[in-house]
Formats: structure tokens, C-alpha cells, sequence
């Protein structure tokens, strides 16, 4: 499902003291089946624009068309069955360990199939297939998922949001507090299953991750989209204005190119496409 | 969360935020003292109460304060009053047992059972509404301050007083961000498909239990790990502590002081002498 975002306007605490303007006036197109990563500062808006495309916040002005379903300011236009879409809109929050509470792993997994209205046994049939897809096997199943490890615990969390199939999946800073074999494996997971056709939103501030996995980068600032175009793209330009950092890698190749060695930025996504590159660019310069 | 959110500290400057925390909780307790005299029959009670109420209204003002979301919040209290109305109907006081409202079947009904329901009801709002008037304009540190300050004499027995405030201190400090994580953990178990509005009781019972847990762990990882924070930086409850914020006394304290006295003066003196400015200055007997 595309998701669409027409003149979005989000206020926090509207008529108060308090009232903060989150999102300004968004219009975005988010593709189906692609990977869009949202970047930018703290307290630029990205939880805020995140929270519109299942229905956790209704915008204030505008409308956000996910698929079938218009959440919208106005309430008649607004889908009567927002819950169904929280069913279509997987959400892995920041830390989502944190949402744990069941006694057993299993049934904390089919919690969500459960919600949406799944039999017991066919949410935990749909549980164990999430739980095997994240990596964990059978002996996990009847385990508290408080004895965990912190890796462990984040697995069942994303189990948990997996189990309801989703059609899109909108990832919270999914890699943040993980040692990096847990990182790379996690993101690994969902390159899996962006490969059947799942829509990924990525919001983070690791730079990595956004030239290695997105397809499209939305910058935001002060509740605004500055720019929507590809990693490579973003990259290439002078990135102090958006005050983001620079991939490792890119760090590294705009240093060899300094340095006079011939590399070319293009097809730059990770470590071993800037390996392969570099030995391409150093034999032809031995010949 | 509105009521929750209503006695919030609201940054404004009013007279009533500019006084001294000390000040303000003497000014709450003679205040809240004149609500609850007794007086001499209905009609004195009622010309006081109306009185109290109109004091309650300038001070809202004053805080700028909205007393319309002050009655939204208090809309609850209806079980309330249907659970007072039911015990005094049930033991009415011996005194106007002539005057009956309403018989039901042959139990009869007497308007001072009605009346008493709802003078205890107005006085609990009054009362309510003064502590509200408090917190909203006073920080949570110099109430705890003032608190401390007025606790200090016991310091001399060997009552740890510091202690004592730094624990209200840190318990106010993490109503936010408790109620944050509320919001936080809400949000998560709403993606999966939780509804904590609707539903029979038996799910929402599930509802409250998936946010129960995981806020009762995530609150015990916090308070652990601020002990450690504090340990860390040298925190010892034995030891004196220096204070960044100074209480001072100024003369808008005192004027606040001597109109609170006045005022609960004047109610314990038409209490104690059973005064009744029907009888005395209309000459009129009145129930």
C-alpha cells in the first residue's frame, strides 16, 4: 500500500500553552514496496509524521491516504475502521522490549493476531512462524520473555509486530541499543521481508543504514519535508545544512578520491561495495 | 488524560504563581478549613458556600485557569453524588425530619438528605479545585521545597528530612515521564491492535494488564537506574545539601496570608456563634 500525505498539519496540545506545531503542511508519497528512510534532527517531526500512518494521531489539518483508508482531519471524511489499518500498518517503536508482558514468548507474539481477531490456535500458529522468521527456535516458544537478553527481547518484540503480517512496516530507530551483529542481523530480517512486496518506512538518525537499505530518504526539518530524493543523491551534497552526518563509507571514498585514487560515488551502498570498488579503481590504476 | 493533565504546573506569571510555596500551602489548608464549617441552617450554608465558590472563581481567574475544563474533569463525579445521595437517604440526620421531599413507595425522602449529599458534593469540588489551583501554579520542586521547610522542626528528632523530600521530590519529578511512558506503551499495544476505549470488560481488563506490566517493569528499570545515576554523582541522604532555589517571603505573601486568615476567621466565627445573617439583619427565619 502507497501511503500519501496531502498538506499534513499536526498541532500538540492544540489551544493550550503548551501547543507545539509538529508537522507543518506535509505532502508526501511514500512508494509501495520500497524502502523510505525519514531522517533529520531530534524534534523534527519524524515520530509525529510515523504516528499519522496508523491512525495514532489524526492530523489537525489535512489528510494521509494509506491504501483503502483516509485518516483524516476532517471526521466524515475520516475512515470509519481505523482499527483494521493497524492491522495493514506493523509499528516497531524505539525499544519495542518494552512492550512485552505476557508470561510465555509464544503467547506474548500472538497477542496481536489475537487483537485483530485470529482463532487461539491460528494466532499461535501465526506466532511460531514469526518467531522461526526473526530467528528464534522452538525453545524460545515457552520461555518468559523477561529472562531474555536485550537482543532477544527486541526479536519477540519485532516477532510480535511480524505476526499480523502487515503490509507495511514502519521501523522506529529499529537497530538502536543493539551490539552490531544483532543490528546487521536485524536489518537483514527485514530486507527479507521487504522482498515479498511489505513496504518499509525507516526512521533514524544512522546514516549507514540509510545508504545501505533506502530506495528513497525524506529529510525533515522543523516539521517540513526539505528534501525527498535517493541516498546516493543526498549524500553527493554538502550535508551540513541538514546538519546529518555522512556514511562511513562515503567518509571514506570522498577521502580516497582526495587522496587521488579513482573511485567512483555510484553503487556505493556498505563496506563490501566500497571493497569491490576500491580494488576495481587501484588495478586500473596499477595498469 | 485531560483529568490527569488538568492540575498541571502551567508556566504563566500571575500574583498567585509569583507567591511563595509556603505561603500558598497555609493559604490551601485555612481555605480548605472555611469549606468544610458547618454553619448555622441551609440558607447560611448555602450564602457561605456560594461565597467560598466565588473565591474559588477569582482565584481560577487569577491562575488563568479554565473552570469550564475544571467541570469537565469533575463530570465523573456523578457516581459520586448517586452514592451520597444513597447514604444519607438511607440515615437521615434527626434534625428536619419534618420536611420531606418525595416518598418513595412509603420511605420517605428528606430534602436535607438531598441537601447534605450535595454540600458535601460542593465542598469535595471546592476543595478540589483549591488544590488544583495549587499544583497549576506552583513547580513541583518548590512545592517540595515549601513542604520541606515546614517539615524541618522534625529534623531536631532525628527524622531524615531531606530524605523525606527528596523522595516526594523524585516521586513528583516522574509523574511526567511515567505518564510519558503511559502514553508511550499505549501507543505500542495500540499498533497491535489493542483498543483501550472499547470492548467488553473481560478485554479491556486484557487491555489494562498489557499496559500495566510492561509500565511496572519499565518503572523499576528507571528507579534503579537512577539510584545508581545518583550514587554515581555522589549522593548521600546523611549529608547536608546546599539549595539552588531560595524561598523568600514578600509582602504580596503576607497580604495573601492575612486575606486567607480573614476569610477563615470570618467562616469559624459564623460556625462557633451559629450566626445567621437572615435572622439577625432581615429578621427573616429561614430553614
Amino acid at each position: 500500500m502507497p501511503i500519501q500525505f496531502e498538506k499534513v498539519s499536526y498541532t500538540y496540545e492544540k489551544k493550550s500553552p503548551f501547543a507545539h506545531d509538529a508537522l507543518k503542511g506535509v505532502d508526501l508519497l511514500l512508494e509501495e514496496g520500497k524502502t523510505s528512510a525519514i531522517v533529520g534532527k531530534t524534534g523534527s517531526g519524524k515520530s509525529t509524521l510515523i504516528q499519522q500512518m496508523n491512525a495514532l494521531l489524526n492530523p489537525t489539518e489535512g489528510k494521509v491516504i494509506i491504501g483503502d483508508f483516509i485518516n483524516s482531519a476532517n471526521k466524515k471524511e475520516r475512515s470509519k475502521d481505523l482499527f483494521s489499518l493497524r492491522k495493514k500498518v506493523g509499528m516497531v517503536f524505539q525499544f519495542p522490549e518494552y512492550q512485552l508482558f505476557e508470561d510465555t514468548v509464544e503467547k506474548d507474539v500472538a497477542f496481536g493476531p489475537r487483537n485483530f481477531g485470529m482463532k487461539k490456535e491460528e494466532a499461535l500458529q501465526a506466532a511460531h512462524e514469526a518467531l522461526r522468521r526473526v530467528g528464534l527456535d522452538e525453545s524460545f516458544d515457552k520461555r518468559s520473555p523477561f529472562q531474555l537478553s536485550g537482543g532477544e527481547k527486541r526479536k519477540v518484540a519485532i516477532a510480535g509486530i511480524l505476526a499480523t503480517k502487515p503490509s507495511i512496516l514502519v521501523l522506529d530507530e529499529p537497530t538502536s541499543g543493539l551490539d552490531p551483529a544483532s543490528a546487521e542481523e536485524t536489518m537483514a530480517l527485514f530486507e527479507e521481508i521487504k522482498k515479498d512486496g511489505t513496504t518499509l518506512i525507516l526512521v533514524t538518525h544512522d546514516m549507514d543504514l540509510v545508504l545501505k537499505h533506502a530506495d528513497q530518504v525524506v529529510v525533515m526539518e522543523e516539521g517540513e519535508i526539505k528534501k525527498v530524493c535517493t541516498p546516493e543523491e543526498l549524500f553527493s551534497l554538502s550535508l551540513e545544512e541538514y546538519s546529518l552526518d555522512t556514511p562511513k563509507v562515503y567518509r571514506f571514498a570522498k577521502k580516497a578520491i582526495e587522496k587521488g585514487i579513482p573511485l567512483s560515488l555510484e553503487g556505493l551502498h556498505d563496506v563490501s561495495s566500497l571493497a569491490e570498488a576500491l580494488c576495481k579503481a587501484l588495478r586500473k590504476e596499477k595498469k | 488524560m485531560s483529568s490527569i493533565t488538568m492540575g498541571r504546573y502551567v508556566p504563566y506569571r500571575s500574583p498567585i504563581h509569583l507567591l511563595d510555596p509556603r505561603t500558598k500551602l497555609v493559604c490551601l489548608v485555612l481555605l480548605v478549613v472555611s469549606v468544610f464549617l458547618g454553619y448555622a441552617n441551609y440558607s447560611t450554608t448555602f450564602l457561605m458556600t456560594g461565597l467560598s465558590l466565588l473565591l474559588v472563581l477569582v482565584l481560577f481567574a487569577m491562575t488563568r485557569m479554565s473552570f469550564l475544563s475544571l467541570l469537565k474533569s469533575l463530570k465523573s463525579l456523578w457516581f459520586m453524588l448517586i452514592f451520597l445521595l444513597l447514604i444519607y437517604a438511607i440515615t437521615p440526620r434527626s434534625d428536619n425530619l419534618d420536611w420531606v421531599a418525595f416518598f418513595i413507595y412509603d420511605y420517605p425522602i428528606y430534602w436535607a438528605s438531598i441537601l447534605d449529599a450535595l454540600k458535601i458534593l460542593v465542598r469535595l469540588m471546592l476543595m478540589v479545585a483549591l488544590s488544583l489551583i495549587l499544583t497549576a501554579s506552583t513547580k513541583p520542586l518548590d512545592l517540595t521545597a515549601g513542604i520541606e521547610w515546614y517539615l524541618s522542626p522534625i529534623h531536631f528528632l532525628g527524622v531524615n528530612t531531606a530524605a523525606w523530600a527528596m523522595v516526594l521530590s523524585l516521586a513528583l519529578r516522574f509523574i511526567p515521564t511515567i505518564l510519558e511512558d503511559v502514553q508511550r506503551i499505549m501507543k505500542a499495544q495500540s499498533s497491535r491492535g489493542v483498543d483501550f476505549k472499547r470492548g467488553k470488560l473481560t478485554v479491556r481488563a486484557r487491555a489494562l494488564i498489557s499496559l500495566v506490566v510492561p509500565l511496572v517493569v519499565s518503572s523499576l528499570v528507571r528507579s534503579d537506574e537512577l539510584g545508581d545515576a545518583m550514587e554515581g554523582r555522589g549522593y548521600d541522604p546523611r549529608s547536608k545539601r546546599t539549595r539552588y532555589r531560595k524561598l523568600t517571603f514578600h509582602w504580596g505573601d503576607l497580604i495573601a496570608l492575612l486575606l486567607c486568615a480573614a476569610f477563615c476567621a470570618l467562616c469559624i466565627t459564623m460556625s462557633v456563634t451559629s450566626f445567621d445573617p437572615f435572622l439577625t439583619w432581615f429578621g427573616v427565619t429561614v430553614r
